[in-house]
């Protein structure tokens, strides 16, 4: 009896460092951040759902012709973004008005897209699932699929106990995998945690963006999920109106999400529509407030930023910090199928 | 064993449980069920109306609904998904009914966000908005023909931020456990000439929900 209470406490530390450990996959809390937004509760993590959400994320079942996954215009190398195009294609080479944002760090966001229409990870899917220009499906066609799918069956009895897959075991399952994607462990990461040191050039970068940026790319995410303008004004040809399409309100006409700029190397193109290829275009677009159309956030007007070309590339070699190797190539976030 | 096997599907055992369950379903469950019923009728010009049949619409118009679905609600059962296509849907759960009960009409901003994607809020029944969180509290299609053309009309009603909440409580009237909805109004205020298409919350919807609402006795 002496030896149970130990080996308890021995098995439960284990257990816990199992769960937290970032090469697993599964959702870990890296310190220092905030609580999720994310309501775990509505579906606790297992590593078989996160495993049958990796599946169903890489597997282009859930598109009408069976073509397109979600990892078509969610690439892991490139952040989970679609990079080639500005903004993203789907089914039927159909071509939607919106870029292809980058998957990481899902737990922590209050609303989803770049007009914050949805609000909750569970429900998200449907949206790329059912849209035409995206995996032009139904839940219907899929939920058919996936239960005339034996393996499919098995995995789903396995994670959420049923007999027969219905909507919200697709949708969770998925969110499974896509909230468990954290990136925390940049050069900017190892820095805060004091394993290691800023360059001269990256440690003016900071001192830069912590000047002109921090308000609306708030640190330690890197957004703080407002909705802005950023002065580059509307597109030319794709109409989109941005958040007013969700609030019917005249003064959210053209904001859009902050972004993240967590990996934001890899994840060009860059602003809702992908019209910059370049992370420098982005920076000089900032640097340059000559330059700004209407309508512009009242951060921005206020700022007005300037920078010369050397405090550009200071903050290019900051911006490039936020890159996580470690997730861009963790292979237990990679392709996975069941069959 | 998959509750949707069929009959022939099912091993001895299997089978002499479904006729138990169902036997006990008739003695003791059903005659609750009955009696704890809220049955609602959907009526043009006072008959049941018919999905996909041209009526007659104002003094030479006609007109066809190929789709009604919307949200309903009793003290009993909040949130009910009615579909006219699908009778099984037509029956709400109500206690006690009297002369009048209290109707629950479209979902609260709550029920729209909190993220629950079974029973009446699975999206597979078509009543999600996918672009954005949340239920369309009213699907109504068809077509409408006049003397010159037709007029193909589709609205998606809803929405839950202010100030174009589509969500009324009411008190209506029954007769016999019956709620009976009338649509000669409701679809009067419908501006299908004119815009035959709502698909996002905003004012036009909210005032054409307001009309649906109306259409309770």
């Amino acid at each position: 009896m002496k030896y149970l209470i130990p080996l308890w406490l021995l098995l439960s530390a284990l257990l816990v460092s199992w769960e937290v450990s970032p090469e697993d996959g599964l959702f870990y809390q890296p310190d220092g951040w905030p609580k999720p937004s994310y309501n775990f509760e509505t579906n606790p993590i297992s590593h078989e759902g996160f495993l049958l959400g990796k599946a169903l994320f890489y597997d282009p079942l859930l598109s009408k012709d069976s073509t397109v996954s979600c990892a078509s215009c969610h690439l892991q190398y490139t952040a989970f973004a679609h990079v080639d195009h500005p903004t993203s294609h789907g089914v039927d080479s159909r071509v939607g008005k919106r870029n292809a944002p980058g998957l990481m760090n899902l737990a922590w966001y209050p609303y989803f897209h770049w007009d914050g229409g949805v609000l909750g990870l569970n429900g998200q899917a449907i949206n790329p699932i059912t849209h035409p220009d995206e995996m032009g499906s139904t839940l219907e066609d899929v939920l058919k699929k996936l239960n005339r799918n034996p393996t499919y069956r098995k995995a789903f009895q396995n994670v959420f106990k049923t007999d027969e897959i219905k909507t919200q075991h697709i949708l969770k399952a998925l969110a499974q995998f896509t909230v468990s994607l954290v990136s925390a462990n940049s050069k900017y990461d190892q820095m805060k945690r004091k394993e290691l040191a800023f360059s001269d050039q990256e440690q003016r970068g900071y001192t830069l963006f912590l000047r002109h940026c921090n308000q609306c790319h708030t640190e330690p995410l890197f957004t703080n999920f407002k909705f802005k303008s950023n002065g580059i004004g509307p597109h030319p040809t794709l109409k989109d109106e941005g958040r007013s399409a969700i609030t019917g309100k005249e003064k959210d006409a053209l904001t859009f999400r902050v972004p993240t700029l967590r990996n934001v190397e890899h994840s060009f193109p860059y602003m809702h529509d992908g019209r910059y290829g370049k992370l420098k275009e982005v920076i000089h677009h900032y640097a340059t407030a000559s330059m700004w159309k209407l309508p512009v956030s009242s951060e921005l007007k206020k700022k007005n930023i300037s920078l010369n070309s050397d405090e550009e590339k200071a903050l290019l070699s900051f911006l490039k910090t936020l890159t996580d190797k470690a997730f861009l190539l963790n292979s237990t976030f990679g392709y996975f199928s069941l069959k | 064993m998959s509750m949707s096997a069929l009959p022939w599907e099912l091993n001895t055992f299997e089978a002499m449980k479904r006729v138990t369950h169902f036997l006990f379903g008739l003695v003791l469950i059903a005659p609750w069920e009955i009696w704890a019923q809220l049955n609602l009728r959907v009526l043009y010009r006072l008959a049941p109306i018919t999905l996909g049949k041209r009526l007659p619409f104002n003094s030479n118009d006609s007109i066809q609904l190929d789709q009604l679905k919307f949200y309903i609600g009793t003290k009993d059962e909040k949130v009910h998904f009615f579909d006219l296509e699908d009778s099984l849907t037509h029956t709400l759960i109500l206690h006690q009914p009297e002369d009048s009960t209290l109707l629950y009409f479209g979902m609260d901003s709550l029920a729209n966000t909190q993220g629950r994607l079974d029973g009446p809020f699975d999206p597979l029944l078509g009543m999600y908005w996918a672009w954005n969180t949340g239920y369309i509290q009213i699907k109504i299609s068809g077509v409408l023909w006049t003397s010159i053309q037709s007029f193909p009309f589709e609205y998606h009603l809803g929405g839950y931020r202010h100030p174009y909440i589509t969500h009324y409580q009411k008190m209506v009237s029954l007769h016999n456990r019956t709620v009976h909805l009338s649509l000669e109004g409701f679809l009067s205020a419908l501006p299908i000439q004119d815009q035959p298409k709502i698909m996002m919350p905003g004012p036009r919807a909210w005032t054409l929900y307001q009309h649906f609402v109306s259409s309770f006795p």
